[in-house]
């Protein structure tokens, strides 16, 4: 599974970062950047409650 | 055809009779209304659901800041171009510089030991006592000395100053003048002080007066002065509701004391707490075109009012929205507004929230709602209750 983050989306709320440290980074001004955009089945609900509880909806999680 | 009577009709966000009935009345509307026109302030549109405040904060070409976010022209307060009330290209430009300080990894690093060691004292002068007023004791003066350090403030001899300030600007702006003066003194002088040191520092204050890359054009006067003030205006009240609402939440709720002892409370339940009890109201925009918006035909230059706190309890976006539910899988709540606007002192926010939880949970336990307490809330854009005594154990 492939994560990506859409910059032009992102607001830096940071909750991704929050609710899913392993992945998520905040870049210099506090932006989510995807530091293992390469995820196993082991991350894949971690990074799902990220993506659902982003208010932007700016983060997408691909096959 | 039924003509549905619009519950919204005469919605006033100042009206201190609103205050205790925000939910009941912004609830109603959501089910049967939820785009009003009201009468109040000269007449403006309230949009109540999820979905429609969402549409209007991520379009800010047709929904524009710089008419004003409260309920006035901000010709009519005289000074105008903070972060706040400007829009794109130029917005991007101001908040970028500013933005820089207020990560959380800056402000945990820059901040965090001053807010602790403050937390400390403001619960050294009152735990004796075996009770405090959390709103006066507690919540503003730590919201106060958190911004304080954020401004770089002399420690001690300023953050009484800046409470004071800061008070003033927690009036309601729907009459009198909107810019008290002694707010206006109190940013005159923070800027005048910082100039006169000659000491260019590497924080928020020293960016915004002398040191920021502002885009092609360095920070008018007018952006200079706003954008010290709405750090101000925007930082002070909202942290201290959200701390004195959660407060309230602990003397109400079984077993959550425990539960925001674990320093993990932070990563999820703190914004569970902060979707059902959401410091900020409402703001405005304003309409740079006729737009349609749910139904309703919005025209060109009307005031447009968001209320975020009725956002977070759309009944069709959060299920059983107005239960305290901690293990809501799905919560992109909107305490902090979203879109361009953001919060830009969220991380702030959140940094003094978990510290001032941290400090007082691992001083005190078994707070209580002192008897025969009977809560007012504030009125106007931010909501928490005026005074909150408690009483306490020492642990």
């Amino acid at each position: 599974m492939r994560v990506t983050i859409d910059e032009e989306r992102c607001q830096g709320h940071g909750r991704c970062v929050l609710l899913c440290p392993e992945v998520f980074d905040a870049d210099e001004i506090g932006h989510g950047v995807v530091k293992e955009p390469s995820i196993g089945t082991d991350l894949v609900a971690a990074v799902g409650r990220a993506v659902q509880n982003c208010p932007e909806r700016a983060i997408t999680v691909e096959p | 055809m039924t003509t549905t009577k619009n519950p919204l009709e005469h919605f006033d966000l100042h009206d201190p009779e609103l205050a205790p009935r925000y939910y009941e009345v912004t609830g109603a509307a959501r089910r049967s209304c939820p785009i009003g026109r009201t009468d109040a302030s000269g007449g403006y549109w309230v949009v109540t659901r999820y979905d429609d405040v969402k549409t209007v904060l991520q379009n800010p070409s047709a929904f524009c800041s710089e008419r004003g976010v409260g309920l006035l022209d901000p010709k009519l307060v005289g000074r105008v171009g903070s972060i706040l009330e400007t829009d794109p290209p130029r917005h991007r430009e101001l908040r970028r510089p500013v933005e820089q300080h207020l990560t959380k990894r800056q402000v945990w690093a820059a901040h965090e030991p001053a807010v602790r060691a403050l937390a400390h004292g403001l619960v050294d002068s009152w735990i004796d006592r075996g009770e405090f007023e959390v709103v006066s004791e507690y919540s503003g003066p730590l919201s106060a000395g958190s911004l304080a350090s954020l401004m770089g403030l002399d420690f001690d001899q300023r953050r009484s100053d800046l409470l004071e300030a800061a008070q003033y600007s927690a009036q309601g702006t729907r009459n009198g003048s909107p810019e008290d003066p002694r707010l206006h003194a109190f940013v005159e002088r923070v800027i005048r002080d910082r100039q006169a040191s000659g000491a260019a520092r590497d924080d928020v204050l020293s960016t915004i007066l002398d040191g920021g890359d502002f885009g092609d054009r360095p920070l008018s006067d007018d952006e200079l002065y706003g954008n010290v003030r709405v750090l101000i205006t925007a930082g002070f009240g909202t942290t201290k509701a959200a701390i004195a609402n959660i407060a309230l939440r602990l003397t109400q709720t079984p077993g959550l004391e425990d539960r925001l002892r674990d320093p993990r409370w932070v990563e999820s339940d703190l914004d569970e707490l902060l979707r059902l009890d959401s410091p900020v109201t409402g703001l405005c925009r304003v309409a740079t075109q006729d737009v349609e918006l749910g139904g309703q035909v919005i025209r060109e230059g009307d005031r447009v009012m968001v209320l975020y706190a009725s956002a977070n309890r759309d009944e069709d976006f959060f299920t059983d929205s107005d239960r305290l539910d901690f293990d809501r899988p799905v919560n992109p709540h909107l305490a902090f507004g979203m879109g361009i606007h953001r919060c830009i002192g969220s991380n702030l926010a959140r940094m003094g929230i978990a510290v001032g939880y941290d400090v007082l949970l691992s001083r005190v336990k078994n707070l209580a709602l002192k008897e025969g307490t009977e809560i007012v809330y504030a009125h106007g854009n931010v909501r928490a209750p005026l005074a909150l005594p408690v009483t306490f154990d020492v642990i």
